[in-house]
């Protein structure tokens, strides 16, 4: 299972403020956070998430999934509709 | 219909449920998104309490017809009382974090916290003394606001309901509890509680520039620096030590905040005929807020003194009145038009000027 992470927009508008990251998952069980966290299928449930309509300058995320039979799901998600804890877990990537 | 025991938020109140859905069906992506996250919304606080209201649009005395937002409405000025919570992330995502310093409280000695608990208690002062509004929402609200948000974390933003403030990662920011970003941020609040801009597209742009124009305000009223002293800029200080660049963004100069190896261009226009066409950044709306921000910049030239006084007055009003979140650069102009008018009477210097300012920068009205 490989997990890239890409950031872009926020406060400033500008690209390069934003971050990419990737995770190569080869031992899931010392990984297991990030196995359960980056599923597609609960990213596919947060994408349908709705955030505050007023909310301003949060930041959007692209997240590509590519699962161990090599399929690749990438969701676009805004800053609010992650989780805290899947926050944590992309900076500590 | 939404009535006002079944909504808070101002945005549920102007824009119907039947145009939600139609705009979720028939808009393009982004627009069905947004209406998505509306309709939402609106499932989600409809057994909220009715005093949630507060901020929302309510009818103007004696017209019919004619909403205005309630913090416009009162005619007696309440007692306004700051009460600012400081929290720490520590480094996590979690909102609102640890309660370090609420209203009152000694210095901590942390320079984030207290750079955050100052500039809110500043930013509280310039809509206080100078626009008679209370808080945020026109009614008091707390000040909410987390500073060591997350890792390394290069952003600033409002959330609906409270400020967040990264420390950066040092090398691109360096820090973002700079007053005219905390007033930036404090003030998309204040645009949500005076009846709301979509982020998306020109009103997105709208929604930011006047971030940008009462942030500049809130530091040359710290200051207490008249127009010309001023230096205009968004951000000023807040980039990493190697970037070459004075600021995020120039109400002066669209455009030349930065020029960098890493970040490029400052790609602001300042005029229509530069507006840029792009579905990055909600439809360019860090980026198009040039224009409307050159235009106040403009105004201001003209009309000399003090920003928070008269041109202040002028986008304050036109915010409160707009009463159209799907607003373009052109309604806006028209709303402060009809703002400098009520303010100072038909063909006043007031209403002359911002005539002519909003011609500089393409926008007839
Ligand atoms: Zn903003």
């Amino acid at each position: 299972m490989m997990i890239e992470v890409a950031s872009s927009g926020g406060f400033g508008g500008i690209a390069a403020g934003g971050m990419s990251k990737q995770l190569d998952v080869t031992d899931p069980s010392s990984q297991q956070p990030y196995c359960e966290t980056f599923d597609p299928d609960a990213l596919s449930r947060l994408a349908d998430k709705a955030g505050h309509p007023s909310a301003a300058d949060l930041q959007t995320y692209t997240i590509a999934v590519t699962d161990d039979d090599n399929r690749r799901h990438v969701f676009r998600l805004r800053e609010d509709a992650l989780p805290p804890e899947m926050l944590d877990l992309i900076d500590a990537m | 219909m939404c009535g006002p025991a079944q909504c808070h938020n101002p945005i549920h109140c102007i824009v119907p449920p039947h145009m939600l859905r139609v705009m979720a069906l028939r808009g393009d992506a982004s627009v069905q998104q947004m209406a998505r996250a509306l309709l939402h919304q609106n499932e989600e606080v409809r057994d909220e309490r009715a005093e949630r209201m507060t901020g929302g649009l309510v009818p103007e005395d004696g017209r019919s017809g004619l909403f205005v937002s309630s913090a416009l409405a009162r005619s007696v000025p309440d007692r306004h009382v700051c009460d600012r919570r400081i929290h720490d992330g520590e480094g996590k995502a979690a909102l609102p974090g640890r309660l370090v310093r609420g209203e009152g409280d000694a210095p901590t000695g942390d320079p984030e916290v207290d750079r955050a608990y100052d500039g809110a208690g500043t930013v509280f002062e310039l809509y206080s003394e100078a626009f008679g509004r209370n808080s945020l929402d026109g009614a008091g609200v707390p000040l909410t606001a987390t500073v060591h948000h997350r890792r390394n974390y290069n952003n600033a933003f409002w959330n609906g309901t409270q400020m967040a403030y990264g420390d950066g990662d040092q090398k691109i920011f360096r820090t973002f509890t700079e007053l005219s970003v905390i007033g930036h941020e404090m003030s998309h609040g204040v645009v949500q509680y005076s009846g709301g801009l979509l982020y998306q597209g020109q009103s997105g742009a709208l929604n930011e520039s006047v971030a940008d124009v009462f942030g500049t305000m809130t530091v040359q009223r710290k200051l207490d620096q008249d127009v010309y002293a001023a230096d205009w800029l968004v951000g000023a200080g807040i980039l990493g030590p190697d970037i070459n660049g004075r600021a995020l963004r120039s109400m002066k100069a669209p455009g030349t905040a930065y020029h960098d190896a890493l970040l490029g261009q400052d790609p602001q226009p300042y005029h229509m005929d530069l507006y840029v066409d792009t579905t990055d950044d909600n439809g360019g709306v860090h980026i198009n807020s040039g224009i409307p921000n050159h235009a106040f910049y403009l105004y201001c030239m003209y009309l000399g003194g003090n920003a928070w006084e008269r041109p202040g007055q002028v986008w304050y009003r036109a915010l409160q009145q707009i009463n159209n979140p799907m607003a373009t650069f052109h309604d806006w102009a028209a709303e402060t038009m009809d703002a400098a008018i009520a303010l100072f009477g038909a063909g006043s210097c007031e209403q002359v000027m911002l005539r002519r300012a909003w011609r500089l920068v393409g926008i007839a009205c």
